[in-house]
This record gives structure tokens, sequence and C-alpha cells, in this order.
């Protein structure tokens, strides 16, 4: 401690509090800011219709006008028609089918992500930065301008029929999804940060450079990358216009799909937002969970006093 | 010790590169040339005559396309800058408070998971003119009630009220990606500082943002990348009026999907193809200018 | 750089040798006639023999009885053998997971008629995402056998040659006897022609419309657009309503049969609008009248008064003095509070604010009835009813003609707009119809379906269930009885005949509290509204964009955009109509 080279140790102390209630006062502003539309989710699940018409809308319900219905219809059976025996929202369904998309194109894109990003950190090779432009410069084209070439190419490999298998509709749905170029970018930056020093030590030792990668990159850049991996799995839960259009039965679906479509009434064109927005604070759950389970990798830094021997 | 061309490197690359190959650049490159064709219909893979520029000249004739553009502009120069400075604040505010800090993050965090429809909606009741947020704590000011985005708003008001949003939709990444990169700054530099009792600001700003700055880098090309693609956060706010009077606070990308949503029809593809080549050589142009700026700063 | 260059070539002649762009010079011409019949073929006419018969030959004049429809027909016939192989048909259709309950029925009513045929129903969420797919789907040869759909849907379908001529079916003079004993109507025959006569005028020619007046769906599931009026409001004004020279009956009802034209809507706005806002006291409202979709309002009003709008050739027409001159009315009627739209309250829709008395009439869809009745969405606090907790009648829609097809003129500030009246309702609604991929035992037994889905009996069990109307005018007075409820049920025309009870009693029936008619009586009301606008449907024309003009689901958004623009300020009429032709015409 500096007590030392304190003067005054009472202002310190008193500036030390202050700063420290306009931090928290700061930081407790923004927070109410960043909830309020998460509030605002969860408030609509819980209203009747009626109250979902109102003008102004009602900023806050007691408990007693909680309607628990919009959540407890979502498990009502269907009575007939293609999805006879399963709840109006199939949520274990859409999910389990949500979370394997995220495994296989979190997997893929990490593993590319890694590799690509080291080449492009590490490594020297010709026409390193034309490529790597190139890379970042398909960022730059809005993305449904891919999807009808992507679909006719999804086609041609025959995995969009009315047939399709399970198997099929998942190698349409993750294949397209395999890497990135907004991570693999934001990984090299992270690479680009451990000093060339710890490589020429490693490379006087005869490792070889993906001896390099696993033993020391990975580690130190864990954090990001798993950031990386939590992030890109979430990207399943948002998906929506490309699942669409290929999954050809609806058991294959997604949450998203789930989500949009299919609470608005063909006839009046109304959406039931009570229970749109019930389904969908079930299917954040999941995410904030995944969030929690992974936080402490991600917000754990590497303490290193001095450079790793 | 590094050797100059490093041939392995390629077999690194390469399941990205040909991953990209079927799915990114080959759709690229079709679009790409489709823009210089007329009459191109998808659902029978026929075009009607090869047109170089007539579809770009098409579109850059067309005064809802520079209204476009202005308002891409204003997004992308507004937004991008003031999201990155708040987000830089919130991440140094959350490392510098001695506890409570997991708490933060985790809300700061929420923005990512909360469905999007339901942010739209949010926002759309806060900036309402009568029973809004905004206008309400305006009151508390003073200041009489604006209508942000109803019947009788001009583009200013939309503007800033669509600048907010994304703003808000934006920070959650950025706070994440700048604490954990906070995290990796060693905590030598703090100390050191700490013993020249350097003023925070100083701290800030010749320890934090130096070593940060690859990070801010990928963070502020990102950025201006997806700020000129803006789209849902114009949707989520206004609907596919897009504004008041209809279509005023239409982006590039917006005005792309127009031209998309007709694609069974003759032609109308090209159109969407050759508006969003043009919003690809935009978006080089500042990216180039971002990267030629960054070279002298960006410390490794 | 030089690279790029030289890789980009390479890649271009690549691509374009593996064909991935084919390049025509010339458009390939259609060889189909551009004329169009005007009326409906007849079943007397000798079709096209349907190509799966095997057929034994002409008979001679013979009556039959189809099991799909239960018409008799007389006429010459040939019969066929039903294909038997084992087939499925698909169905994308809208209807989310838990409204399918009546199709569902009708299905397994169908399947049960043909044991052999399985019908896959697949909803795809909404319209867009439905039409998305189709398209993708013709792209790559994956269409489903059949599918419903707007008129702008297979005015797309039509033009990628995808959908199919139902005409061969509808004309076509096979029969078939069933001789599956699986079958429910074993031993039974079915026709394969339809006798178009019965369906409601409008909505044949909403179908056959496309390019050479073929047929390319059937109307199956339609709605129009009635006025919702505040009840107390009338009868605290009936004596000055009645000195307007305005059919009213003491409680407050106005007339069912003859609609108000504008004129009388606008001495209406004098007696009932309160400019400060509304007023219980006098029982007046802020305004007067509500159109709750203001694209169907411009085209609508475009026709009654015939100012030129599009047509099916797709031609944007909207350039024109009469149009301008709507508009200026139109905006005239919105400056003094006489004509409103939602966006004023910053909704989407009028019902909330007709309930909280804010207006006292508003135009909006058959399908959404209940959201205008105060009792049925009662808000948490009650003082945001101004004006109680009223009755609500339904009336037709203003026209801009007299009961004896007089034209009224409208005036407002001095000018006169003279336009020539012409009666006209709005008509919504998917219709089905059958794609060309499937093979020709699919087509045949989808066009089944279809007969059996639009069979009297079955359109009027549609209708009850959805509050969508019946396509078929023999609906009306069809025995057959749909359940409502646990323990009511009643043929179509009881149930029509519940408004008009109601009616007749002056809004004070002797029905007990319990009585279930209650309950159904607004959707009677609009039942029997929207079968007395029967006479003067009229449809908007479904075309495809063209290569530089718009198509027709586009020009309804921009025609609403149009009007909503006025009503804000931000554009006057002339800027407004300019604005759309520039998002309409290139």
């Amino acid at each position: 401690m500096s007590d030392v080279f304190v003067v005054n140790e009472k202002a310190y102390r008193t500036k030390k509090i202050l700063s420290n209630v306009i931090l928290y006062a700061f930081l407790v502003f923004v927070a109410v800011i960043i909830l309020i539309p998460f509030y605002w989710m969860i408030l609509t699940s819980l209203k009747d219709a009626n109250v979902m018409e109102e003008i102004p809308p009602l900023l806050f319900l007691t408990p007693s006008q909680w309607k628990i219905t919009n959540y407890t219809q979502l498990f009502q059976l269907v009575m007939s028609g293609e999805r006879r025996g399963q709840p109006l929202f199939p949520f274990f369904v859409y999910m389990k089918n949500t979370v394997i998309v995220s495994l296989i194109t979190t997997a893929g894109t990490t593993i590319t992500t890694v590799l690509a990003a080291y080449a492009f950190a590490r490594l020297n090779f010709k026409g390193r930065d034309a490529i790597f432009a190139i890379l970042l410069a398909t960022m730059m084209v809005p993305g449904e301008i891919f999807i009808l070439t992507n679909f006719l190419t999804v086609a041609k490999m025959g995995i969009i029929t009315f047939e399709q298998t399970f198997y099929q509709a998942l190698i349409a749905m993750t294949l397209p999804f395999m890497t990135s170029v907004f991570y693999t970018f934001y990984l090299r930056q992270t690479f680009k940060q451990v000093p060339n020093e710890l490589y020429y030590a490693a490379k006087v030792d005869g490792t070889t450079d993906f001896g390099y990668l696993i033993r020391v990159m990975i580690p130190v850049a864990m954090p990001t990358i798993i950031t990386i991996i939590i992030l890109n799995s979430m990207g399943a839960w948002s998906a929506y216009v490309w699942p669409a259009m290929i999954t050809m039965k609806d058991e294959y679906r997604l949450v998203s799909n789930g989500l949009r479509g299919a609470f608005t009434d063909a006839g009046t064109g109304r959406t039931d937002f009570g229970q749109q927005m019930a389904a969908a604070t079930l299917v954040t759950l999941p995410l904030l969970i995944l969030f929690f389970a992974f936080r402490k990798q991600i917000m754990r830094g590497v303490s290193r006093s001095g450079i790793k021997g | 010790m590094e050797t100059k061309n490093n041939w392995k490197a390629w077999l690194y690359l390469a399941p990205m590169l040909l991953l990209m190959s079927v799915f990114t650049f080959y759709p690229l490159i079709n679009a790409f040339i489709i823009s210089f064709y007329k009459g191109y219909m998808p659902l029978r893979n026929t075009v009607e005559g090869f047109t170089l520029l007539g579809n770009y000249l098409v579109i850059l004739k067309r005064p809802e396309f520079w209204n476009a553009v202005k308002n891409t502009f204003v997004i992308a120069f507004v937004s991008v800058p003031i999201s990155i400075f708040l987000s830089l604040l919130i991440s140094t505010a959350l490392k510098s408070i001695p506890k409570l800090t997991k708490f933060f993050q985790t809300i700061f965090f929420l923005p990512y998971v909360t469905n999007a429809i339901a942010v739209g909606m949010t926002f759309a009741v806060m900036f309402n003119k009568t029973y809004g947020l905004v206008n309400l704590i305006l009151g508390w000011f003073g200041i009489t009630a604006i209508d942000w985005i109803g019947g009788t708003s001009n583009w200013g008001t939309q503007m800033t009220a669509l600048l907010v949003f994304t703003i808000w939709e934006s920070l959650a990444f950025k706070i994440l990606v700048f604490t954990s990169g906070m995290q990796n700054i060693d905590k030598q530099y703090y100390d050191a500082a700490k013993i020249d009792s350097a003023s925070k600001w100083t701290v800030f700003r010749r320890i934090t943002v130096p070593l940060l700055s690859p990070i801010i880098l990928y963070i502020s090309i990102t950025s201006m990348i997806g700020a000129l693609k803006a789209y849902n956060t114009v949707i989520g706010l206004f609907g596919t009026k897009m504004g008041n009077p209809s279509y005023s606070m239409i982006t590039i990308v917006a005005f792309v999907y127009k031209f998309r949503a007709e694609l069974a029809s003759k032609g109308y593809y090209s159109y969407a193809a050759a508006a969003a080549i043009i919003l690809f050589l935009i978006t080089v142009t500042f990216s180039l200018i971002q990267g030629v700026v960054a070279k002298k700063r960006v410390h490794y | 750089m030089k690279k790029v260059l030289l890789l980009f070539v390479a890649l271009f002649t690549l691509f374009t040798t593996l064909g991935c762009v084919e390049v025509l010079t010339t458009e390939p011409t259609t060889t189909e006639p551009t004329t169009q019949p005007t009326t409906a073929p007849t079943t007397t006419t000798t079709g096209i023999t349907q190509s799966t018969t095997s057929g034994t030959g002409t008979t001679a004049t013979v009556t039959t009885t189809d099991a799909l429809t239960t018409t008799t027909t007389t006429r010459a016939v040939v019969y066929g053998t039903l294909p038997d192989d084992e087939i499925e048909i698909t169905f994308w259709h809208i209807y989310g997971a838990g409204k399918t309950a009546l199709l569902d029925q009708i299905i397994a009513e169908f399947e049960a008629m043909f044991p052999n045929v399985t019908i896959t129903s697949t909803s795809q969420s909404d319209y867009n995402t439905l039409r998305e797919k189709i398209q993708l789907g013709i792209a790559i040869g994956q269409v489903p056998t059949m599918a419903l759909g707007y008129p702008d849907h297979f005015a797309n379908y039509v033009e990628a040659s995808a959908a199919y001529k139902l005409d061969n079916f509808i004309n076509s003079n096979v029969v078939y006897e069933v001789t599956d004993s699986a079958s429910s109507i074993f031993g039974e025959t079915v026709t394969t022609s339809l006798d178009l006569t019965d369906f409601v005028e409008s909505y044949l020619e909403e179908n056959n419309q496309y390019k050479g007046g073929y047929y390319y769906s059937v109307p199956y599931s339609k709605s129009t657009e009635t006025m919702a009026v505040n009840v107390n409001v009338l009868k605290a004004h009936v004596a000055e309503i009645r000195a307007l020279g305005i059919t009213i009956s003491d409680n407050g009802y106005l007339s069912h049969n003859i609609p108000l034209t504008y004129t009388q809507i606008q001495q209406l706005a004098t007696i009932l609008v309160n400019t400060g806002g509304t007023n219980a006291a006098s029982m007046k409202c802020e305004y007067l009248l509500n159109f709750d979709s203001s694209g169907n309002m411009f085209i609508n009003l475009s026709r009654q008064f015939s100012a030129p709008y599009t047509n099916s050739s797709g031609s944007i027409l909207i350039d024109n003095a009469t149009t301008r001159s709507m508009l200026n009315y139109i905006n005239a009627m919105f400056n003094n509070n006489t004509f409103v739209l939602p966006i004023v309250w910053d909704q989407t829709y009028g019902s909330t604010n007709f309930i909280y008395g804010d207006v006292c009439m508003s135009v909006g869809s058959t399908a959404g009835v209940t959201y205008n009745i105060p009792a049925y969405n009662l808000p948490t606090d009650l003082n945001k009813l101004k004006l109680g907790n009223f009755a609500v009648d339904f009336v037709q829609t203003p026209q801009s003609v007299t009961a004896n097809g007089t034209a009224v003129t409208v005036s407002s500030g001095g000018t006169n707009y003279n336009f020539t009246g012409n009666r006209s309702s709005v008509q919504q609604g998917p219709n089905i119809g059958i794609f060309s991929d499937a093979s020709s035992a699919e087509r045949l037994y989808a066009w089944m379906f279809i007969k059996y889905l639009t069979s009297t009996d079955n359109t009027a069990r549609w209708a009850m269930d959805t509050g969508y109307l019946p396509a078929r005018i023999s609906a009306y007075t069809s025995e057959v009885e749909i359940r409502l409820t646990g323990t009511f049920s009643t043929t179509y025309y009881d149930f029509l005949q519940i408004a008009q009870d109601f009616w007749a009693a002056d809004g004070s029936p002797d029905w007990g509290i319990d009585d279930e008619r209650w309950d159904f009586l607004h959707k009677s009301m609009v039942a029997n509204i929207a079968r007395n606008q029967n006479d003067y449907y009229q449809y908007d024309p479904a075309f495809a964009a063209g290569s530089n003009s718009a198509g027709s689901a586009t020009a309804r958004v921009e025609a609403g955009y149009c009007l909503e623009n006025m009503y804000t300020g931000a554009y006057t009429p002339e800027q407004a109509l300019n604005n759309m032709k520039s998002q309409l015409i290139w």
C-alpha cells in the first residue's frame, strides 16, 4: 500500500468513497436502463388479453393481476393436425433442435476460427494481409443477399425435399454456419497481443507451430475463446430466416420459428403478445443458465506477474 | 526464426476458406454478376440481357437511395463513437468498483438474451408521446412532451430515438469484449501507475486504451460495418413503414431488402444486388480509412 | 491488384460456363390468349376430358348426385376409374397449431371417403413465409400439392407457370364411382366438375383474373369490412338524425339494408362530433369514423368514386384528376375530424379507442368483431370508457351512391367533389389452389378435396367456426348443424336469424340472461351485413411486379402509407400521391 505517500489520509478516504458512490450510481443507472426491456418482456407475458389492449399500457401488475395461463396454455396439448399430441409451444422439441444446431455450429466455428486466427496472427505467408482484407470485406455485405444462392446450393445436395430427415435438416441448418470472420478477427487481435518473445523462446525449445498453438496460445486466449463459444451458441436462438426456409417439417424447427409467426391470428392479423412473450421468456432461461455457468471463465483474467516462463 | 513463407499456414486456413468459398464467396460473386444483368428471374434462372451499369444507375437515380445513405451515415458516425466511448467507460467503472462486479456484469449481458421483438416493443412504448418513459423523465425537468416517433414527429426526433435504441443494443457485446480484454492487461502496469500516483484519467489514457487498442480497433471496425448495415433496429422501432412519413428512416440495407422482397419478379434481385454492392463499396472505403488511421495507434 | 482482376475474370467465365447464369437474349413468349371471359363457365359446356380416365365412352344424359358437394346435375358424362394407388397430398396453410380443429376434421372425413389418400397439412406460420417457401420450392422443384394464398401470391405462381389451371377440372364431364369398399361413400358417385353458379360472383372473378382468364384458385375463406357503431350515441341523437332523413329506430339502430352515404356521414359529423374531445354529457365523440385499414380505404374509395387505381395487367393508374380530387376530399374529412386513422392514437387498430369512446364509428374487418365490443374488453380502469359500456351495432360501410343508384355529391369547405358513384365493398381472404408439379393422380384428389372443402355444408361450418364468410350462396340456407359451444348447435340460417330477431325487436329481444344467442349476436350481425354487401363486393386486382412497376401487394401497402402520410400532415395530398407513384413506378 502506498500509505507513506498519502498526505491527508482522511481526505483520501472521503475522495475514494465519493468516487465509489459516483461509480455505483452510474452503474445502477445504466443497469436500470438495460433492464427495462427485460422487465417489459416478463411483464407482458403476465398480461391478460384485455389488459394488453389498454391505452396507456400498464407499467405494473399486482400479483393478483398476473395471468399465468399465458404460460400454462403453451403446454396444452394440441388435439389434431400434424402436431397432434404435442404441446402448443413444443418447447422441448424446438429447444432440443436449437441446442443440437448450436453445439454443432459452435464446435465447427471454434475450430475453424482458432486455426485461422492463429494463421493470421502468428504465421507469415504470402498474401496474408490480402486474404485477411478480403475476408473482412465479406462482412460488409448484408446477409439476406446470400440466402437465395445458398438455398439453391443446399437444395442441390438433395436435402430439401418433402421427405427431409432430421439429419438432412441438421446439415442444411449448420453447414453454412461453421465459420465466422467476425470471431476470427476478434481472436486474431487477442492472439496478436501475446508477446513475440514467447514465440521465439518456444521455437528455440523446438516447439512446432501447432504445439505452440495448443500449449501457449489457446490457454492464454481462453477467456476470448470462451466468449466466442458463448456468443456463438446464442446465435442459434435468434436465427430465424434461414431455418424457416430450409426446414420442411415442424419438428425440425428452432425456437425463433416458434416465436415469430406462431402467435399471430391468421384472420385478424393480431398477435397474442402475452403468449408470445411467455414463450420468449421460457426460451431465455436456458441462455441465462448457460451464461451463469461460463461466466467465471470469461471474467477470470489471467493474472500474470511477469512473463510466464 | 519466423519463416518468411510458411506454406503450412494454408493448412490452418483450409477449413475456413473451403466453407467460405461455397457459402460466402460463391453467393457474393453470383450476386455481383447478377447485378450486371437485366431482368433476372431467380425462379427460372434466366436473364434478359447484359446491362453493365444499368441497374446501378437506376439505384443511384432514386432520391430514396440517397435518403437511405444519409440516414445510414448518421447512424454509423454518431452511434459508433458514442457506444464505444460509453462501453469503455462502463467497463472501466466495472473494473474499479470493489464489490458487486459479477452482479453488474450479468445485468449488462441481458440485452443479448432478451427477445428482439420485446426490445422493439419496449422502446416504442418508451418513446411514446403521451405515456412514454422518456417524456415522463423529461417532464421532471420541466421539458414539454416531445413526439419522438408518432404522427407529428420529425426526422430529428425519430433519428434521436433510433440512435438511442441502436446504442442501447450495441452496448452488451462491447462491454463484454472490453471487460474481457481489460482482464488481460497485466496488473504490473497499473501497480506502476499507482506508485507514480497517476490520476485515473491518465491511467485510462496512457495505459488502458493503448493496451486495449487491438481490441478497440476490432470493435471499431466491426461496429462501423454493423452500423452501416443497420436494418433490424429500424424495423424494430418503426415497423416496415420505417418512419413518418413512410420510409423517412430507411437505411441502405432496408432499401436493398425492399427489392429483395419482390424476389420472384423479374429484375428485382438485380436491383437488390446492385444496391448491396454499392453499400459494399462504401463500407470498404471507410474500413480502409479506419485501417490507415489505426496503423499508427494500435500497439500489439 | 492485377491478380485480383485476373481472378475475377477467371471466376466469371467459370461460373457462366457452369450454367449458374443462363443468358437469354429474348424473353420467352407465352401463347396464352389475353382475352378474359366475363362469365363463369357453366356445367353444360362439354369440357376437356380428364387424362386419368380410361373412359368407357360417352353415355347418354345421366342424373348424378355428387357425393362431395351433394349437388345433382343432369348431363352427358364419361365414366372414369379413380386411381387406387397410395397418394399423399401436401397442403400448406398458415393456421397455427391449436386452431386447426375443424380443418383436421374435414381432412379426416375426406380421408375416410378416399382411404388411399393421405393429406398432410403443414402450417408455415405466416403468409410471407408461405409465399417465399413456395417460391423457393418452385425454383428447386419441391412444391406442395396444394396451398392457400392471396391473389397476389397466385399472380406470382401463375407468372412462374407453377399453378395448375383448374378449368380442366371445372368443366370436365368425367364422373367416378367409388369402388373402394373401405370408403365411407362406397357405391356413390363423385363428379369432377364444379358448378360455379352457386359461388359469390365477385369471389369467382377474383380467382380467374389471371392471364388467359383461367381459374387458378377457388374461393375458400373470405372476409370483408363492416362498420361498428356506438348505439348509445345514436340513441341520444335520434331526433336530430331523423331530421336528416336517415332511417333510425327509437333505440338507435340504423338500417341494415341501406348503407349510409358519405353525404349522410358528413351530416352525422355535424351532430355527433365534439371538437373539444369526447363529451359524455352531450354524448359526442372526438372523431366520427375510424378506418382500420388505410390501404383498404384508399382502394375502396377509389372504386366508389370511380378513380382509377390498378388493373390485372399490372398498370398503375393512380396519376389522374379523380384520384387527386378524392385525396383532397379525404384530406378535408381528416381535417374536420370526420375521418380518422388509428395512427392518431399510435395504434394499429382503432378498436380500443372506439371502446373508449374517442370515435363513434369504426370500419374494420369482419374477422376482428369482438375487439369492438366494450363488454368483452373492459379495461382495469373503467373510467377509460368515456362513454360507458355501450351497445354496439354493425352496419354496411358507407357508399357514394344512394339506395336508388344516384351518385351523391360530397362537398367540404365550399368545394364540390363531383364523382360518378359506384357501390363497392372490400373483399379479402385467401383462396386455395393446386400446383402443376404434382402428379395427375395427386392433382385429381387435391381437386376432390377442394370441392369437399368448399361444399355448401363445409363452407357453412367453416364460416360459423372461424367467423369468415361462406364462399357459396347456398350456405345461407344449408341444413347442416354446427356445434358452436358445448350446448349450442345451430344451422347457418338460424345463426343469421339471431341478429335479425334482435333488430326486429329493436335491441330488446325477450331472450333470457343465459341464452346462448347473446354470445353470438355480434358475429351474427356481421355475417348479415357481409351478406347484404354481397351484391357489390369488388376484388382488388392481383399482379406480380413488372420490370418497372411494383406488384399489387406493394401497391396496397403504399396506398395505405399515402393516406397515413396525408393524415399526419407530413405530405400534402399532391405530395402524398406523387410519393406513392414514385414508389410504384420506376
